[in-house]
């Protein structure tokens, strides 16, 4: 075959080549960068081996169809040299008789070489090559453009600071300090000791964490993580949501009133309820019901797979045994004298408790306090709270509490000490530094106005920050949830 | 070496003629180009032109360039058959012996001229057919072969439609080009009174033989045709049918009737005598192209649609070479 034909050959297969590759390396950029960019657009992290090895599969499937459908057969690149340089078929007719002989065959061969010889790289070029470049560049600009475009965030609650999440964030001395004061609190706290250690432990932790945090969504996932880890001491320590649930489940009625009628460590033996149950038990059929009660509560305490050592508990099992032993002597007793009798039960029994569950009170109130003051120190909001610490599962929060809890936050909303802090309504409990103890906000909330407008008279407070301060207490008030 | 010699004889040749040729014709250069081609690939030529732009004075340039014997035939109504083969006559040899003898009529000539070919009776006109189909004389139970190379040119005036007698179809497809003579440009009509002031006779001399000819018909032959080129011509004149399957829109609005497959023919033997004279070694789409008008447009029958789209038969084959793809 003609040599001048081969290397033409050669030539226009090689650029073929390269035009198939760069078309295919170009759809699988493009390919990558866009499900890059898809992904970025939905809030996810750029899944790089999902990009990366779907952008080398498009390219090996372009690249493959490119060669099967177009690669530069004889009969083709005779074809565009035809075409291309005008030579009425000259190179084609000079294939399809290759082989012949022929007087005219030989001068049609020798004057098509002839031609072949003079073609130069120029020539060959294709009209408006440069279009070829379109696709690689393109390719490049989304490639980069995926690269430099930063993760679409959520966007925040209305009403809640909508910077991005993705901003710098670095821990500075006054988070330190902050951070180095709770753990004082906590230290001189009355929480039990192993429970003390551990939250003083992730504190530090946490701490130390953050040194190597550089943006705010990272801050906000170190701190919540410890916040959860801080509510799971007390979790781990209280025994009082696994006995009232045992208590809860049982079949006997009364046990499940004594239940109710413990209250809870924040606001514990509920007075009307227990002088409620211990005047039920004073009927006919006392005897029974009394060790009906006793068993149960036993069983119950048996069942919460507590530690036996735990105070709790062994209140409960001291209550059974002691209503146990009120039932044998029952018969010796009159009327009067039974209702003495269990009347002293009971109050020996709500002795015992009464410290055990203002401990784990305490416990709880420090924890959840440490929790409110990360909250406020790292600009916490609710929203980014995990559902455990949104709505906790345990007796010591009800449901309806948790429900109430969102109600005033969506009317509140921002108010108070740092961003989406907790405003409790009246009939909640909320700590009463005075006292020491929790105080129902209703109790206080008089009081706690009357100081506002003698701040407000007394003290240079601009209209505008007036006006939110009486709406924060007209919202306490009327529950106005409408403003 | 000695092709190639031969080839280039060939261009050589082809330049003389047409140089020649343009001593006693001015212009109608087209005319000329095919008229060559049609005498090297053994075709005849039908021409069409209005009276006195030189067809006669073409034929006999032509006569005298290729020193070829030279015949003119004017058809009229009343021309018969025998007038234009040549009858049988009683002659008295020297004996004074009757015999028959056949007196050879105006046919017998290696280039024909027949001028108005549409005024003879349709029986006159097929006495034409077996002559110029397989060029030679059958009378009685003689049969006399005519001189190699055999023309026909002939002619037929569109004016004068009076007294006319269509040429058959069959007839027409013997014709391997209808040529068209166009009423001379201004210059060129200047330089034909210039001319024929100084002497009406032909001055062309003579510049190739009938064995010439015969030569270079025979190679031509050799140009080589690539299939796809083959492809493209059978589709070229299949379309032309809008009967068939697949036929183009083109033919299946505005043509009655298509050309015969002797069109395919003409249009591969003509166009390896073009390439020649081109100088080119190979028969390329472009050469079917420019010969398609000429080998189509006395073969195809346009419809009233293309009346009545004002198309002349050469738009309708320009519409058909590009409908049809390469």
């Amino acid at each position: 075959m003609s040599i001048n034909f081969e290397k033409l050959k050669a030539r226009i297969r090689l650029g073929a080549i390269v035009r198939f590759l760069a078309l295919g390396l170009a759809l699988g950029a493009l390919t990558a960068a866009g499900i890059a960019i898809a992904q970025k657009l939905a809030a996810l992290s750029p899944d790089l081996l999902l990009c990366v090895g779907a952008g080398a599969g498009v390219a090996v499937i372009v690249i493959a169809i490119a060669l099967l459908v177009a690669f530069p057969t004889e009969k083709r690149v005779a074809k565009r040299l035809d075409d291309q340089l005008s030579l009425n078929e000259k190179v084609q007719t000079m294939l399809a008789f290759r082989g012949e002989q022929g007087a005219m065959l030989d001068m049609q061969r020798e004057d098509t070489e002839h031609i072949l010889g003079a073609v130069t790289s120029k020539r060959l070029r294709r009209k408006r090559a440069w279009l070829g470049a379109v696709l690689p560049v393109l390719a490049v600009a989304v490639l980069l453009t995926a690269f430099v475009m930063p993760v679409r965030t959520e966007s925040a609650t209305p009403g809640e600071d909508n910077e991005s999440e993705n901003e710098a964030w670095e821990l500075s001395e006054w988070h330190v300090t902050a951070v180095r004061a709770l753990i004082d609190m906590v230290k001189a706290s009355d929480m039990v000791e192993d429970g003390k250690g551990e939250v003083v432990q992730t504190l530090e932790k946490l701490l130390s964490d953050l040194e190597y945090v550089d943006t705010k969504t990272q801050m906000k996932q170190t701190v919540t993580t410890a916040m959860v880890k801080i509510d799971a001491v007390t979790d781990g320590i209280n025994t009082y949501t696994a006995l009232v649930r045992a208590m809860k489940s049982s079949t006997s009625p009364k046990l499940k009133e004594l239940a109710e009628a413990i209250g809870t460590p924040a606001d514990p033996i509920l007075e009307s309820k227990y002088q409620a149950l211990k005047a039920s038990l004073e009927g006919d059929a006392i005897k029974a019901d009394v060790n009906s009660l006793s068993t149960a509560l036993s069983v119950a305490a048996d069942a919460a797979k507590v530690t036996e050592t735990d105070p709790l508990y062994v209140a409960l099992q001291q209550f059974s045994q002691a209503l146990a032993a009120f039932a044998k002597t029952v018969d010796e007793l009159g009327e009067e004298e039974r209702g003495t009798a269990l009347t002293r039960v009971f109050e020996s029994a709500a002795e015992q408790m009464s410290p055990a569950l203002s401990q784990q009170g305490i416990n709880r109130a420090t924890t959840d306090t440490t929790n409110n003051e990360l909250m406020s120190i790292f600009g916490i909001a609710w929203n980014d709270l995990p559902d455990e610490l949104k709505y906790p599962d345990d007796e010591e929060a009800s449901t309806e509490d948790n429900e109430q809890q969102e109600q005033e936050d969506e009317v509140i909303g921002g108010g108070g000490k740092g961003s989406g802090e907790v405003i409790y309504g009246s009939d909640d409990a909320i700590y009463y530094p005075k006292d020491e103890t929790h105080v129902k906000y209703g109790d206080v909330i008089d009081e706690y106005n009357g100081q506002k407008v003698t701040d407000m008279e007394e003290r240079t407070l601009s209209d505008e920050i007036k006006a939110f301060i009486d709406k924060y207490f007209a919202d306490l008030y009327y529950k106005d949830k409408n403003d | 070496m000695e092709h190639n010699q031969n080839v280039k004889a060939f261009s050589e040749k082809v330049a003389k003629i047409k140089s020649e040729l343009r001593r006693d014709v001015v212009g109608q250069t087209e005319i000329i180009d095919n008229v060559i081609i049609a005498i090297i690939a053994g075709g005849n030529v039908l021409l069409e032109g209005v009276p006195g732009v030189g067809k006669t004075r073409l034929v006999r340039s032509l006569g005298h360039v290729l020193s070829l014997p030279f015949s003119r035939i004017q058809f009229t109504p009343d021309l018969m058959p025998s007038d234009v083969t040549g009858t049988n006559i009683i002659e008295k040899d020297e004996n004074g012996k009757l015999n028959t003898v056949f007196r050879k009529g105006p046919i017998f000539a290696n280039l024909v001229l027949a001028d108005e070919i549409n005024r003879a009776t349709p029986k006159t006109q097929s006495a034409m057919l077996e002559v110029m189909q397989e060029h030679k004389v059958t009378i009685g139970n003689d049969t006399y072969q005519l001189a190699e190379p055999f023309f026909v040119l002939a002619t037929e005036n569109p004016i004068e439609q009076d007294g006319t007698y269509p040429l058959p179809e069959a007839q027409m497809d013997r014709f391997v080009f209808k040529l068209i003579m166009k009423f001379p440009g201004n210059d060129e009509l200047i330089d034909i009174v210039k001319m024929t002031q100084v002497t009406m006779d032909e001055t062309a001399e003579a510049v190739v033989n009938g064995e010439e000819i015969l030569q270079m018909r025979a190679l031509a032959a050799t140009v080589p045709v690539i299939d796809e080129v083959l492809d493209y011509t059978a589709r070229l004149v299949s379309g032309t049918h809008p009967e068939i399957e697949g036929a183009s829109d083109v033919a299946k609005k505005y043509i009655k009737y298509g050309a015969s497959p002797r069109a395919a023919q003409a249009l591969i033997t003509c166009a390896k005598v073009r390439a020649l004279i081109n100088g080119n070694y190979n028969v390329s789409y472009e050469d079917i192209n420019a010969l398609a008008a000429p080998v189509l447009r006395h073969r195809i029958k346009i419809n009233y649609a293309a009346v009545n789209d004002k198309l002349t038969v050469d738009d309708v084959v320009a519409q058909l070479i590009k409908a049809t793809k390469k």
